[in-house]
C-alpha cells in the first residue's frame, strides 16, 4: 500500500516533470528559433524604470566580416535610440527565406528584416508586411527621393510602401587583367573606351581567352546572369503587363541561344553548376577570364585573387542591359511598435550607415545622394567602381512580381527549361515554344 | 511457419483463439494500472501531440487550398490530388525517385552485406574497420553532401582527378542532368552502407555457430556455407534492411537538396520529398504539398504491405 502510493506519486512526478520540461523548452525555444532573444521577450531593463521597446532586425550577411559590420551598425544605432532595445539577428544565406517564411507563419519573424527585391511582393501580397507609407509621409526628416527611383517604384504598389531599399547592385563583368595581358588582348575597359564593347567582341574575346583549363567567361547558376542575355537581346522575363512569360519572344530566344552557343559551341564557359560557388572559385583561382557577377562578389575577389583585376559594364547586345538587384528593409505587419521599428529602419538606412556598409565593399548604397555614391566610389579595388553606377542608368530593376509567385515561376518552370538550353539538350527555339504553356497556369487571371 | 513467427514476440502477444483471463479490478490492481498509465503518459502525450495531431491536420490540409500563412482557407476536395498527379514536375520527381531507388537499394545493401561478412570473420583490427565504415552514418547529411559537392567538382575535384589517373575523361557529376542523380545515389549509398552493415552484423551474430560446424563436417565449402547457412538465416535482417532502405529511399531529400542548393540541372535530381518541400515552403502551397505527402505515404504503405506479403515466401525465422 505504502509502496504503491509511493510508486504512483513517483509516476505522477515523472510525468509532470517531463511535461513541464517539454513546455518549458517550448517557450524558451520559440523566440530562440530565430537565434537570440525574440521580440516577445523584452529584456531585463524593467528594473531600472520604464520597459524598453524590443526591436529585432535581420540581414543576410555573406560572411563573418559582413556580419560584424552590421553588428557595429546595430550598436551605433542603439546609442541613438535609448528607448529601444535593439537586437541584430543575422541569418545565413542558405535557406534564408525558408526560415523567414516559417517565422512569419508562426508569428516570430523579426520586426525589421531585409528581403530580396523580387520576394518583397510575395510577402506584401500575403499581408505579412506593414505599410510604412503613413510613417514616411509624416516624417519630415526622411526623403524617399534620395533613393534610386527603380527600386522605390517597385516597392511602392497601389499607394502602399512596403519597405525602404537598402542596397542595389548592377551586374558587371569582373575580369582578370593578367590573363588579358598574357594573351595580348584588349580588356573590356579598352574595348569600352573604343566603343567596341559589344556582343561580337564579347564572344570573340571569350573564345580567345579559352584554352587548356582556362575559360573565357564564367557565370553562376541562377536566373540573374543568364537573363542578362535575354534583356541584352531585347527580350524580357515577362510580357509588358507581367501577366505572362516574355521568354517566348524571338528576342528572348535569340539571347538564350547566344548564351547556349558560348557554352556549347565555343566552350568558352564552364557549365554552370548548382554549387554556384564553383565559377566564383575558378575566377578567384585565375582560371576564368571574365565573370558576370554583382557587387557582392567584390570582397571575395579582394581577399582571394592573386592577380590584377577590374570591372566593366556589361557588353552591349542589341541593347544596353544589366540588372539592378536590390533589397528593401521591410517591417513585420505584427510588430508591436511600428513607430519604433520605423526609427530603426531610418537609422540603418541613413547616409552614414550606408556609407559604412559600402566601405566594406559588398554593397552599393540604395541612396543616390552624392555622399553615399562617393563613399561607394572610394571603396576599391576595383578601380572602375563607376561601371556599377553607370549601369544603373539603363538597368532593369529586379522585379517584385504581383501577378504570380516569382519563385514558383522561376524555380519550378523556367530554370529547369533554361538548364536544358544551357547544357545544349534543348534549343532556345524549342524552349520558346513550350514555355508559355508551362508557365501560364501560374499567373493570376 | 506461422507457429514460428508467433514465437518472436510470444511473451507480449496474447494468443489468438483463447479467451482472455477475466480481470478482477481490485483497488490495488486499479492503482497499479493507474501507475502504469502515469508512466506511459509522457510518451503517449508526446505521441499524440507530435505525431497524431500533425498527421491528421496534414490530412485535412491536403483537402484545402491552405498556404503557409493564416488566411481564409477553403476546402477544395481532392483538387490537390488531381493536380499533383497531372503536374509534370511532380511526375518527374516521382520518376527521379524511382531511378534513385534502382541505384540506391543494391548499392546500399550488397556492399553492406559484404562488409558485414568480412568484418564478422576473425581479422585483425576489425573494430577499427567497423568504426570506420560506420562513421559516415554519424556524420551529418548536410556536411557530407557539401563535402561530396567538392569531391565531385569538375575541374579539380578529387573524383575526376582519380578517374584521370585511369585515363577516364572528366565527368560533369553535378552539372549534367545525366549524372546528377547518379551522384546523389553514390552519396546516399555511401552514407547508408555503415548503418546497414551494423544491422547485418547483428544478424550474423545471431546465427548459431554449430550450424557452421555441422556444415563443415558435411564438407561444405566456404561459399556453400555462405549460400546455404548464412544467407537463409540472415533473411530477417535482410528483410528489415530492405524495408527500411526502401522507405528511406522513397523519402530521400537532404542529399539532393544540399548538393544542389540552387536546384538540380533541369530538375534531374528533384525527388518527391524535395518537390513537396518546395511547394510547401518555397511556393507556400501547403495544401498542395500535403496532398503530395499523402500520395507518397500511400505509395510507401502499399509497397511495404506488398513486401510483407512477399516476405512470407523468402524470409526464414529460425
Amino acid at each position: 500500500m505504502n509502496r504503491n502510493s509511493r510508486m504512483s506519486a513517483l509516476g505522477l512526478f515523472t510525468s509532470t516533470m517531463l511535461l513541464l520540461a517539454a513546455c518549458d523548452s517550448n517557450t524558451a525555444n520559440t523566440p530562440a528559433a530565430g537565434t537570440g532573444s525574440g521580440a516577445t521577450n523584452p529584456t531585463a531593463a524593467g528594473s531600472t524604470g520604464g520597459a524598453k521597446i524590443a526591436i529585432r532586425w535581420r540581414t543576410r550577411p555573406g560572411d563573418a566580416a559582413e556580419q560584424a559590420v552590421y553588428q557595429a551598425l546595430s550598436d551605433e544605432a542603439q546609442k541613438n535610440l535609448p528607448d529601444i532595445d535593439l537586437k541584430y539577428d543575422p541569418s545565413p544565406n542558405q535557406g534564408y527565406e525558408d526560415k523567414l517564411n516559417t517565422e512569419f507563419a508562426s508569428g516570430t519573424a523579426p520586426d525589421v528584416v531585409w528581403v530580396p527585391g523580387a520576394s518583397s511582393a510575395s510577402y506584401a501580397s500575403r499581408n505579412l508586411l506593414y505599410d510604412i507609407k503613413p510613417l514616411v509621409d509624416k516624417d519630415t526628416s526622411f526623403k524617399l527621393g534620395d533613393f534610386y527611383d527603380g527600386p522605390v517604384n517597385e516597392v511602392m504598389h497601389d499607394g502602399h510602401l512596403w519597405g525602404i531599399p537598402r542596397d542595389v547592385s548592377t551586374l558587371a563583368i569582373y575580369y582578370n587583367a593578367d590573363l588579358f595581358k598574357a594573351k595580348n588582348l584588349p580588356t573590356p575597359t579598352d574595348l569600352m573606351k573604343q566603343g567596341k564593347w559589344d556582343w561580337d567582341n564579347f564572344r570573340s574575346t571569350a573564345k580567345a581567352l579559352t584554352g587548356g583549363d582556362t575559360y573565357g567567361l564564367g557565370l553562376a547558376d541562377w536566373w540573374g546572369p543568364w537573363s542578362y542575355f535575354v534583356y541584352a537581346a531585347g527580350g524580357s522575363l515577362f510580357n509588358k503587363d507581367k501577366t505572362a512569360t516574355g521568354l517566348d519572344t524571338p528576342e528572348s530566344v535569340a539571347g538564350l541561344q547566344y548564351l547556349s552557343d558560348l557554352i556549347n559551341v565555343d566552350k568558352s564557359i564552364p557549365l554552370p553548376t548548382a554549387a554556384n560557388v564553383d565559377a566564383e572559385a575558378l575566377f578567384n583561382a585565375g582560371k576564368i577570364g571574365m565573370m558576370i557577377n554583382g557587387r557582392w562578389f567584390t570582397p571575395g575577389v579582394r581577399q582571394n585573387a592573386k592577380f590584377k583585376w577590374d570591372v566593366e559594364e556589361m557588353p552591349k547586345g542589341k541593347a544596353n542591359a544589366t540588372w539592378l538587384f536590390w533589397g528593401p528593409y521591410v517591417m513585420n505587419a505584427k510588430t508591436a511598435n511600428p513607430d519604433a521599428a520605423w526609427r530603426v529602419i531610418k537609422a540603418i538606412t541613413s547616409a552614414s550607415a550606408m556609407g559604412k556598409v559600402a566601405d566594406m565593399g559588398s554593397n552599393i548604397p540604395a541612396r543616390k545622394d552624392q555622399a553615399a555614391v562617393d563613399a561607394f566610389l572610394k571603396s576599391s579595388p576595383p578601380a572602375n567602381n563607376q561601371a556599377f553606377i553607370s549601369g544603373t542608368k539603363y538597368a532593369t530593376s529586379e522585379i517584385p512580381l504581383w501577378t504570380a509567385d516569382f519563385n514558383e515561376y522561376m524555380n519550378k518552370q523556367v530554370q529547369p527549361m533554361v538548364d536544358k538550353v544551357i547544357s545544349g539538350k534543348m534549343t532556345a527555339a524549342d524552349m520558346g515554344k513550350q514555355i508559355k504553356a508551362a508557365t501560364d497556369p501560374l499567373f493570376k487571371k | 511457419m506461422s507457429e514460428q513467427v508467433k514465437t518472436v514476440g510470444a511473451a507480449a502477444v496474447p494468443r489468438r483463439g483463447r479467451t482472455r483471463e477475466k480481470v478482477v479490478w481490485t483497488p490495488a490492481r486499479t492503482r497499479e494500472a493507474l501507475v502504469g498509465y502515469l508512466f506511459l503518459l509522457p510518451n503517449l502525450l508526446g505521441l499524440l501531440i507530435f505525431l497524431a495531431v500533425p498527421l491528421l491536420s496534414s490530412l485535412y490540409t491536403s483537402f484545402t487550398d491552405a498556404n503557409i500563412f493564416p488566411t481564409n482557407t477553403k476546402i477544395i476536395g481532392v483538387t490537390n490530388y488531381i493536380n499533383a498527379v497531372n503536374d509534370s514536375t511532380f511526375q518527374q520527381a516521382v520518376s527521379n525517385t524511382g531511378a534513385f531507388l534502382i541505384g540506391f537499394l543494391p548499392l546500399s545493401i550488397i556492399p553492406a552485406l559484404a562488409l558485414a561478412v568480412l568484418l564478422h570473420s576473425q581479422i585483425r583490427g576489425k573494430t577499427v574497420f567497423r568504426v570506420a565504415f560506420f562513421l559516415p552514418v554519424v556524420a551529418s547529411v548536410v556536411g557530407v553532401s557539401l563535402l561530396w559537392r567538392w569531391l565531385f567538382q569538375y575541374d579539380f575535384g578529387p573524383v575526376n582527378q582519380l578517374l584521370g589517373l585511369f585515363g577516364i575523361a572528366k565527368i560533369h557529376w553535378l552539372e549534367s542532368s545525366d549524372w546528377a542523380m547518379i551522384s546523389v545515389i553514390v552519396v546516399a549509398s555511401w552514407q547508408a552502407i555503415g548503418y546497414n552493415m551494423v544491422l547485418f552484423l547483428a544478424g550474423l551474430q545471431g546465427i548459431p555457430r554449430q550450424l557452421y560446424e555441422a556444415a563443415v563436417v558435411d564438407g561444405a565449402t566456404e561459399w556453400q556455407q555462405f549460400r546455404r547457412v548464412t544467407l537463409p538465416l540472415l533473411t530477417p535482417a535482410t528483410f528489415f534492411v530492405f524495408i527500411t532502405s526502401l522507405i528511406k529511399g522513397l523519402q530521400v531529400f537532404s542529399e539532393p537538396a544540399t548538393m544542389f542548393n540552387g536546384g538540380s540541372p533541369a530538375n534531374s535530381a528533384l525527388t518527391v520529398v524535395w518537390e513537396l518541400y518546395l511547394e510547401g515552403f518555397r511556393y507556400f502551397k501547403l495544401g498542395y504539398a500535403s496532398a503530395m505527402a499523402w500520395l507518397l505515404f500511400l505509395v510507401i504503405f502499399v509497397v511495404t504491405l506488398i513486401q510483407f506479403r512477399l516476405s512470407e515466401r523468402w524470409v526464414n525465422y529460425e
